[in-house]
C-alpha cells in the first residue's frame, strides 16, 4: 500500500503547484455566473465511457498460514461499466481531476486446501457452529458495486495518461458463500469434537449478510491514447476497508478487495 | 491489451498467491486413535470418545497393574508415557499433547469390570461437552461413572448452534416416581445434513457408543455392550409418547396419511473379536442375531400418562442361547420408528423410564 502513496504524493504536489501558478497568471475576466458554469462544463473537460474486465478477488494481505494451497481460481462476473468526466486544471491540459460513476462486478471462485482454518458452518434454521477445519474450502464471492472514483490525472505524454486516487463503493448485491468438504472439522477449538467430511458431505457457509455495504480504497492506473478517441486502460484497485463488517469473526483474517482492471474507453 | 496478455494475467494471479504461501504450522491434533490392552482381558473393543477411553474387561482382570498402550495423532505425545503401569481401580487420566504443544487434551481412562445392569432408571444425567447436552450414567462398583447409554447428541452439536440441552434429540424429563426419565425427540437437523439425506434426527438412546461419522450417520451409532447370563424373558419399561404432526421422509417430503410412532427393542447377538457391535443400519437382519425383543404395534400408543410396555424376547430361527457364552446386548429406543431411514415427524417425543430385563 505504501507504494501507492509514494506515487500519489508527488502527483498531488504537482497538481497544487501547477494550479497555484495558473491562478497567478490568470487574466481578470468578467463573466456572468451562468457563463462560468457553462465554461466549466465545456472547456478543458473530457467525458469518457468505459467498459472493464476485472480479475482479482477478496484476499488477505499476505496469505495466512492456514491456507496451504490455492487449488483453483476463477474470476466471476468480471464486467463493469463507467461514465466519467475529467476536468483539466488549465489550458495545457496537463493535470486534471476525474470523477464518475461505475457499476462493477467483483467476483471470484476459489478452492483452497487449508489447515486449521477457522470458520463457521451454519444451516437455514440459523444454527451455527464455529471451529477449525483442515481440508478443502470453496469460496464464491459474487458482488456488484456502485463506485465513485475520485482520481488525479496526469497527461504524461502524447500517448499516455497516468491516474491515481481513491474510490468509494456501495454494494448493490452482496454474496459471499461457500462450503467445506473432504476434511476434518473440530468444533470450537483445534481439539474439539471431531466431525469428518467425506465423500459428498459438505458444511455450508453464507457470510453475505456480514459483508460491508460501504468501502473505499485506492486506484492507480494508466491509459494508452490511440490516434482515435479510443483508449486502452489498465489499473489496480485496492480496498482500504476490509470486505466484512468489523464485528465479523467467522474468518480469522481480514480480507480486502484487490482487483486488476483492464478495458477500453471512448472519449467525447 | 492482447488476448495473450489477458491469459498471462489470469495465470499470474494464482502464481502470485502460490509464492506467498507461508510455512506450514505444527499439527494441533491431540487424539487417542486406538487403545490397546492384552486382548484376552477385553469383553469388547475399547470405547474411545474425544475425551475418554473405556476398557470393558473381564472380572478376573487385575486392575491394580495395567499398562494400556495408545496410538496417537501424528507427532502427538502422551503423558504418562505408554507402558507405564498404573492402578486403574478408579479412573485415571492421561494428557495428550499435540505437535503444537499449545494444544493438549486430557482423557479419562476407565477400566470397567461390571456386568451390564439389568435395570436402568435414568435418574443420573449430566451436562457434557461444554454443558451443551445431557448424557446418562450409572455408578459402577468402583464409584466411577459408567456410560452404558449413548445417543446421537454429540453428532447434533455440529448443527445445534446455540440450542439449549433440552432441545437436543436426547434430553431429560421428569421421572415416573420422581427423579429423571429419558426424553427422546425427533428434530430437524440442517440444510447441509439434508443435502446428504439426513434432514431429521430421531432422538435415540441405546446401549453402545456413538462416534460421529457425518458421511454416514448410521455408521456413527455402534449398538451393543458385552452381556453374559441367562436369556431374559422380556423387556419391561414405562413410557409416554406424543407423535409429531407430519411425517417427513429423507428428502424432507411430507408422507401423506402417515402417523409417526416410536420404537423400543432389544437384541442379543453373538460376540466376536473385532467390531463387536452392530451399526444403526442393521435392520434386524444381522446374522449374529440370537434373540430379539421388540415392542409390538399394540403397545406403541400415544399417551401423556405413564404406560407400561412389556414385550418378550424371541429366539431367531435356527439360533439357540447358551447361558455360558459371551453375548452382546443392545437396547435401542427411538422417538421415530423409521428414524434409521431418516423418516419421522419433527416434534415426536418419547419419554422412557425404568427399563428392565425380566427373567423367570
Amino acid at each position: 500500500m505504501t507504494n501507492i502513496y509514494k506515487v500519489y504524493i508527488p502527483l498531488i504536489i504537482c497538481l497544487i503547484w501547477n494550479s497555484a501558478n495558473a491562478q497567478e497568471t490568470k487574466v481578470q475576466e468578467t463573466k456572468s455566473n451562468k457563463e462560468k458554469i457553462n465554461d466549466f462544463f465545456n472547456e478543458n473537460i473530457e467525458y469518457q465511457a468505459k467498459i472493464q474486465l476485472s480479475i482479482g478477488g477478496a484476499s488477505p494481505l499476505g496469505i495466512p498460514a492456514q491456507i496451504r494451497e490455492i487449488e483453483s481460481f476463477k474470476p466471476m462476473n468480471p464486467f463493469g461499466i463507467e461514465m466519467n468526466a475529467t476536468k483539466w486544471l488549465n489550458d495545457k491540459q496537463e493535470f486534471g481531476i476525474r470523477t464518475g460513476i461505475k457499476f462493477e462486478g467483483r467476483g471470484m471462485k476459489t478452492q483452497a486446501r487449508v489447515k486449521n482454518y477457522y470458520t463457521q458452518i451454519e444451516d437455514d434454521s440459523g444454527a451455527q457452529t464455529k471451529g477449525y477445519f483442515t481440508g478443502h474450502v470453496v469460496t464464491e464471492l459474487d458482488n456488484f458495486y456502485f463506485t465513485i472514483p475520485v482520481l488525479f490525472v496526469w497527461n504524461a505524454s502524447e500517448h499516455w495518461n497516468v491516474y491515481g486516487g481513491f474510490y468509494f463503493s456501495l454494494t448493490a448485491n452482496k454474496s459471499f458463500t461457500g462450503h467445506i468438504y473432504d476434511g476434518a472439522f473440530r468444533e470450537g477449538t483445534p481439539v474439539g469434537e471431531l466431525t469428518t467430511f467425506e465423500g459428498t458431505a459438505q458444511g455450508l457457509y453464507d457470510f453475505s449478510d456480514d459483508l460491508k455495504t460501504f468501502q473505499w480504497g485506492n486506484q492507480l492506473g494508466v491509459e494508452y491514447k490511440t490516434k482515435s478517441d479510443w483508449r486502452i486502460f489498465a489499473d489496480l484497485t485496492m480496498a482500504n476497508t476490509q470486505i466484512f463488517k468489523s464485528d465479523f469473526e467467522s474468518i480469522s483474517f481480514k480480507m480486502y478487495n484487490i482487483f486488476g482492471n483492464i478495458g477500453v474507453s471512448y472519449s467525447f | 491489451m492482447t488476448k495473450k496478455s489477458v491469459a498471462l494475467l489470469y495465470l499470474l494471479i494464482p502464481l502470485t498467491f502460490y509464492a506467498c504461501i507461508k510455512d506450514e504450522e505444527l499439527d494441533t491434533d491431540a487424539d487417542i486413535i486406538e487403545a490397546y490392552i492384552p486382548p484376552e482381558y477385553l469383553k469388547t473393543d475399547p470405547i474411545i470418545t474425544n475425551t475418554s477411553v473405556e476398557f470393558r474387561v473381564k472380572s478376573n482382570v487385575d486392575l491394580t497393574k495395567q499398562a494400556p498402550f495408545f496410538t496417537l495423532s501424528p507427532y502427538a505425545t502422551i503423558s504418562p508415557e505408554n507402558g507405564v503401569i498404573r492402578d486403574f481401580t478408579t479412573a485415571q487420566t492421561v494428557v495428550v499433547t499435540a505437535q503444537d504443544s499449545k494444544w493438549k487434551k486430557t482423557y479419562t481412562i476407565t477400566f470397567n469390570v461390571d456386568e451390564l445392569s439389568t435395570r436402568y432408571s435414568f435418574n443420573n444425567a449430566e451436562l457434557t461437552d461444554k454443558d451443551r447436552y445431557y448424557r446418562f450414567y450409572t455408578i459402577g462398583s468402583t464409584g466411577d461413572k459408567v456410560y452404558d447409554w449413548a445417543s446421537g447428541n454429540s453428532g447434533y452439536v455440529t448443527v445445534a448452534g446455540s440450542k439449549s440441552p433440552d432441545e437436543y434429540p436426547t434430553a431429560v424429563a421428569e421421572g415416573r416416581t420422581g427423579g429423571l426419565a429419558a426424553k427422546m425427540q425427533t428434530v430437524y437437523t440442517s440444510s447441509f445434513a439434508a443435502a446428504t439425506g439426513n434432514p431429521i434426527a430421531a432422538g435415540n438412546l441405546f446401549l453402545g457408543s456413538f462416534k460421529t461419522n457425518l458421511l454416514n450417520t448410521l455408521k456413527s451409532t455402534k449398538f451393543g455392550l458385552p452381556y453374559s447370563g441367562a436369556l431374559p424373558k422380556s423387556v419391561r419399561s414405562y413410557y409416554k409418547y406424543k407423535a409429531g404432526p407430519e411425517v417427513r421422509n429423507q428428502d424432507f417430503e411430507v408422507v401423506p396419511d402417515k402417523k409417526d410412532s416410536f420404537d423400543i427393542y432389544a437384541i442379543i447377538f453373538e460376540s466376536r473379536a473385532k467390531d463387536n457391535f452392530m451399526y444403526g443400519d442393521h435392520d434386524f437382519k444381522d446374522p449374529r442375531n440370537v434373540a430379539i425383543a421388540r415392542i409390538p404395534a399394540s403397545q406403541r400408543l400415544e399417551t401423556d400418562t405413564w404406560k407400561e410396555a412389556n414385550f418378550p424376547f424371541e429366539l431367531v430361527a435356527g439360533k439357540t442361547f447358551d447361558p455360558d457364552k459371551e453375548y452382546v446386548l443392545t437396547i435401542v429406543m427411538s422417538s421415530s420408528i423409521d428414524g434409521a431411514k431418516f423418516t419421522g415427524a419433527i416434534g415426536s417425543t418419547l419419554i422412557v423410564d425404568d427399563i428392565e430385563l425380566i427373567y423367570n
